[in-house]
């Protein structure tokens, strides 16, 4: 028995070896051409098309267009959630079995392309549609093309009509400075002016550092350029209206809890697109009555965070036509305004057709962030952003809810990205 | 049981007695436990009941305006929930009873039999509880991908995909816990040595003193395994999602998630889903949980 | 008779065990092939001032959910234990948070620690008292997370007492109550020596448990605000799953474990042995 043992032991430790140092990837690494005809058996790993009607969305329209076009190959489809795709990924990728498709996060990229676990795709492809420059930005890496936008969730600022009109505001904020004074002057009746910070605090922090006119890291990617003056303002600013009592940390709501702005306890907050959804199941008076607006926030310029869901070719596929081929059917046109209907979710690019006109004439956010798509900015743009990014929440809050000064926290926060960077 | 045995003469009294405050301030202790513990399942209840517009409404009342059992019937179409809940009770019986049958034979040898490192083997198990499960998944992961001469692999575990995507994947990892042998050494610890030795005058041998004698008195500590197991297998999530792809092996947790997602949540149905997925846990505990008092009716027969 | 768990225990356990201690000494980011690097994963866990904040929070939150849980879970089922009418209900009731999912739990809990409408901030306005904000003030966040963890661990704690109650030798107390040896004397000299080995267990896995919570701070406050409710399987789930770092995960993990066998082998000696008064 003892014998066995040793030998079973053996033999697993023989492949978790080999697994470890990376033998047991099956393909080369080079991810081999995708110029031969698209034909095989692909998989695809995707966070989203939820539920039944996401199922039936993917399966039946775009598989089922894509075999029309592509007889030859046949996908399946493996399932997962946006908070365990990490884990998903990981395993599948020391296991040296990563899909052939997989769809992941704004920010992923660079990170992923600079292991090259992602295969690069022709420059012809961000050509093929009309594509905003900046919305491409977080598809690449060191210039190059690593994956095509599915369905972009944009983070802009919603607000009650009828308490800016309450207040006699005519207009949104053109800067801080007039945001701050509109958020002191609505906080009134138990309400808050400004709620910043039911969004993430990673991400809302990064939208006023752009708005801001400051970026994340220099364009390789090699060096930290938040923790300038720039990235501390944005961090003081929020500082600012909670002294002003006009922002309340306290306050912040749940993701999927009612938000602030429907049931009328803050008169402005940082949302995404998708909010409007959320109200047509929860409160569909409220977009009935025209009560909310929507506008890009601004200070030295307009700055809309783009995240997202972008689709990735593997470097490993063994049938790299065959993958090619989906990835770029997953980002056409006809396919990406369906995944974008299904989540109130705004399209990655602008010509739609008449199906799209009609989409963003019913969702006023999605028509604001399409035609602010110029303004729109990503988070990311290093290879050491999965480190980092866990890093930026923890490290800014003791600005917010402790003492600490927003030189200080942004300080640390350079020093950890630059620790991060190095590792690299 | 001992005590159990004089309370019952004590109700008995109680009944001769016109007011007895200590047991109705001990039911009042009770209760107020009880609804403490029970609101997060009632709250869930009453959730799966209300429209999407009386969830997010901060004025509305406990109870939903009207009842919608329809969220039932949209939660149960929104992915094949016949199909999960009966993949999630496959795994989860099949847990319950290897863990059952051979975490407590490891218990008894643990406890009864004396031979040399079996104290240094009890620690092993003791200390594999305290791996957190984030640093197992990983490699657990890869022993399953590269398991050898499983699907399409070799014997050194290359070439295909191994146990992923198969029952053996769901069913193999998690089916012996050390939480179940070290619970079952400690009790076959307090155990009468008188018994034991009875049965080896009777010519038993090792198995039969194990399977007949002593394991018919530790019913509560497999009871209190079986729970447990079921309990936390019908729970898990994170593996089953890791090691299939395919939607015939998923489970029932899985299924729920698809009502949460990035883009907000839909708490009707998530909660109706959840209350269904959760009922079969409560009956089970309600039935198994009577089995202490049986287990100490056989105990009473030595 | 210990074989098939054995040998189970050392594939599945085993194994990943000796896989994580060699990969503690790496740079491994599953991207590419591990890399040998010393002991310099333990070098920077000097520097990281985060991991030391949830080795003190887990070192706190075990402190407190392990002995109030364990007095509460077996006063629960020494009184569940008796002749009670309706006890089936009240022990399913107690073993409720068990099995309920951990989203609704959360929701709920969510709901109490609200710093505006929330039950308690309701329930002590009454009084006068403007609460705080639990879960979203920095002194406060780890009270609120150690209640839902004592809450939550009743359950589990009272069915292993009540179980190993049941199994205890009636004959025992028959002779007690012929001494005339009063409730409270048999309770301290007959059912606490003869709970020893159950009591052994249950110390050792809730602090083992408590150890590794990661639930209820991945929803509850996903480690915040301001890193002060992270634990340290919250920071290995991070370090590996959502930062790539599998090595370092792995040498913080080893560092759990220490700890976890140094306070097992404490609890050992102070209660004198694994085994029962015999």
């Amino acid at each position: 028995m003892e014998l066995k043992r040793r030998s079973v032991l053996a033999a697993l430790g023989a492949g978790t070896a080999a697994a470890l140092t990376g033998c047991g990837s099956g393909a080369s690494a080079d991810g081999g051409s995708a110029d031969g005809p698209a034909k095989g058996e692909i998989t695809l790993l995707t966070p989203i098309y939820e539920k039944a009607d996401g199922k039936k969305l993917l399966e039946q329209d775009i598989i089922g267009g894509f075999h029309k076009k592509y007889p030859d190959v046949k996908v399946t489809v493996d399932y997962t959630t946006y908070t365990q795709l990490n884990e998903k990924i990981t395993t599948a990728m020391a296991g040296g079995l990563l899909p052939d498709v997989m769809m992941m996060g704004v920010g992923w990229i660079p990170p992923f392309a600079a292991k090259k676990a992602i295969a690069e795709l022709p420059e012809s492809l961000a050509a093929a549609h009309d594509y905003e420059k900046r919305v491409l930005e977080p598809s690449r890496y060191d210039g190059r093309l690593y994956a095509l936008p599915v369905v972009l969730d944009t983070r802009i600022v919603v607000y009650r009509k009828d308490h800016f009109a309450e207040a006699g505001i005519k207009k949104t904020p053109a800067n801080w400075t007039e945001l701050r004074a509109m958020a002191k002057q609505l906080t009134t009746k138990g309400r808050i002016g400004f709620d910043p910070f039911s969004a993430e605090l990673r991400q809302v922090w990064e939208t006023f550092l752009f708005a801001n006119g400051g970026s994340l890291f220099s364009d390789d990617g090699k060096k930290v350029l938040f923790n300038d003056t720039r990235g501390v303002e944005a961090l003081q600013f929020f500082k600012d209206l909670i002294a002003d009592g006009s922002a309340d940390y306290t306050k912040k709501t749940e993701l999927g809890a009612p938000t602030n702005v429907q049931t009328g306890k803050a008169s402005m907050m940082v949302t995404t697109s998708a909010l409007w959804k959320q109200l047509q199941d929860q409160k569909p008076e409220l977009l009935e009555g025209d009560t909310l607006g929507a506008f890009v926030l601004a200070n030295r310029r307009p700055a809309m965070l783009q995240g997202g869901t972008l689709v990735t070719q593997s470097a490993r596929s063994k049938h790299p036509a065959a993958a090619r081929a989906f990835v770029e059917y997953l980002a056409s046109p006809e396919s990406i305004l369906g995944a974008a209907k299904q989540r109130g979710s705004v399209p990655g690019m602008r010509d739609l057709g008449a199906a799209g006109t009609a989409y963003t004439k019913e969702n006023e956010f999605v028509d604001l962030s399409l035609k602010n798509l110029g303004n729109a900015c990503s988070e990311g743009g290093t290879a050491a952003w999965m480190e980092i990014r866990e890093k930026i929440k923890p490290t800014l809050e003791p600005a917010i809810v402790g003492g600490q000064s927003a030189a200080k926290a942004i300080a640390e926060l350079g020093k950890l990205a630059e620790a991060a960077i190095a590792r690299m | 049981m001992a005590t159990a045995e004089l309370n019952k003469g004590e109700l008995l009294r109680g009944t001769h007695k016109p007011v007895n405050w200590g047991r109705i301030a001990l039911y009042a202790v009770l209760t107020l436990v009880s609804l403490l513990m029970v609101v997060p399942f009632v709250w869930m209840i009453l959730t799966s009941l209300k429209t999407p517009a009386e969830i997010a409404s901060p004025d509305a009342g406990l109870l939903p305006a009207h009842w919608e059992f329809s969220n039932y019937v949209e939660a149960f179409k929104a992915a094949p929930f016949a199909t999960y809940a009966r993949n999630s009770f496959i795994i989860a019986m099949s847990h319950t009873l290897i863990n059952v049958v051979v975490a407590s034979m490891a218990g008894y040898a643990l406890a009864r039999i004396k031979f040399r490192g079996s104290d240094l083997i009890f620690y092993c198990f003791v200390g594999a509880l305290m791996i957190p499960t984030y640093t197992k998944v990983l490699p657990e992961f890869l022993i399953v991908r590269f398991m050898p001469l499983a699907g399409g692999n070799d014997l050194f575990g290359q070439g295909g995909s191994g146990w992923l995507d198969t029952w053996w994947a769901l069913i193999v990892p998690g089916a012996v816990t050390p939480f179940a042998v070290f619970l079952f050494r400690q009790f076959y610890l307090d155990l009468p040595v008188e018994l034991e030795e009875a049965a080896r005058l009777d010519g038993l041998g090792e198995f039969r003193i194990y399977a007949q004698i002593m394991t018919p008195q530790v019913k509560p500590a497999l009871t209190t395994v079986a729970l447990l197991t079921f309990e936390s297998s019908w729970n898990n999530f994170l593996w089953p999602l890791l090691v299939t792809h395919t939607d015939s092996l998923r489970v029932i947790q899985v299924g729920l998630s698809v009502f949460k997602t990035e883009n907000g949540t839909q708490w009707h149905y998530l909660m109706a889903g959840t209350t269904l997925a959760t009922l079969p846990m409560v009956v089970l505990f309600l039935i198994g949980q009577r089995y202490f008092v049986q287990g100490f009716a056989t105990a009473g027969l030595k | 008779m210990v074989a098939p768990a054995l040998l189970h225990a050392a594939l599945w356990i085993g194994l990943p065990v000796v896989a994580s201690v060699a990969l503690a000494f790496t740079k491994y980011d599953v991207l590419s092939a591990p890399q040998f690097i010393g002991l310099d994963n333990f070098r920077e866990m000097l520097d990281d001032a985060v991991f030391r904040k949830s080795i003190w929070n887990t070192v706190v939150y075990t402190f407190f959910t392990v002995p109030v849980g364990m007095l509460l879970g077996l006063l629960l089922a020494m009184a569940l234990h008796t002749g009670l009418k309706a006890r089936g209900i009240f022990r399913t009731a107690v073993f409720l948070p068990q099995v309920t999912a951990t989203v609704a739990i959360a929701l709920v809990w969510l709901w109490i620690y609200n710093p505006g409408n929330g039950l308690f901030n309701s329930v002590l306005s009454i009084f006068g008292i403007h609460g705080p904000a639990w879960l979203l003030s920095t002194s406060w966040s780890m009270p609120s997370v150690i209640l839902v963890g004592i809450w939550q661990g009743i359950g589990m704690k009272m069915l292993i007492y009540l179980a190993a109650l049941q199994s205890l030798p009636k004959e025992l107390y028959e002779a007690a109550s012929v001494d005339g040896a009063s409730r409270v004397r048999q309770f301290f000299s007959l059912t606490l020596p003869l709970l020893k080995p159950a009591t052994f267990f249950v110390l050792i896995t809730s602090m083992i448990n408590a150890f590794q919570s990661f639930d209820q701070i991945y929803v509850l406050t996903d480690g915040g605000p301001a890193n002060s409710t992270t634990m340290m399987t919250f920071e290995i789930y991070k370090s590996a799953f959502r930062e790539f770092r599998v090595g370092y995960a792995c040498a913080q993990s080893l560092v759990l474990f220490a700890l976890l066998l140094a306070f097992t082998l404490v609890n050992r000696r102070m209660m004198g042995g694994t085994r029962g008064h015999s």
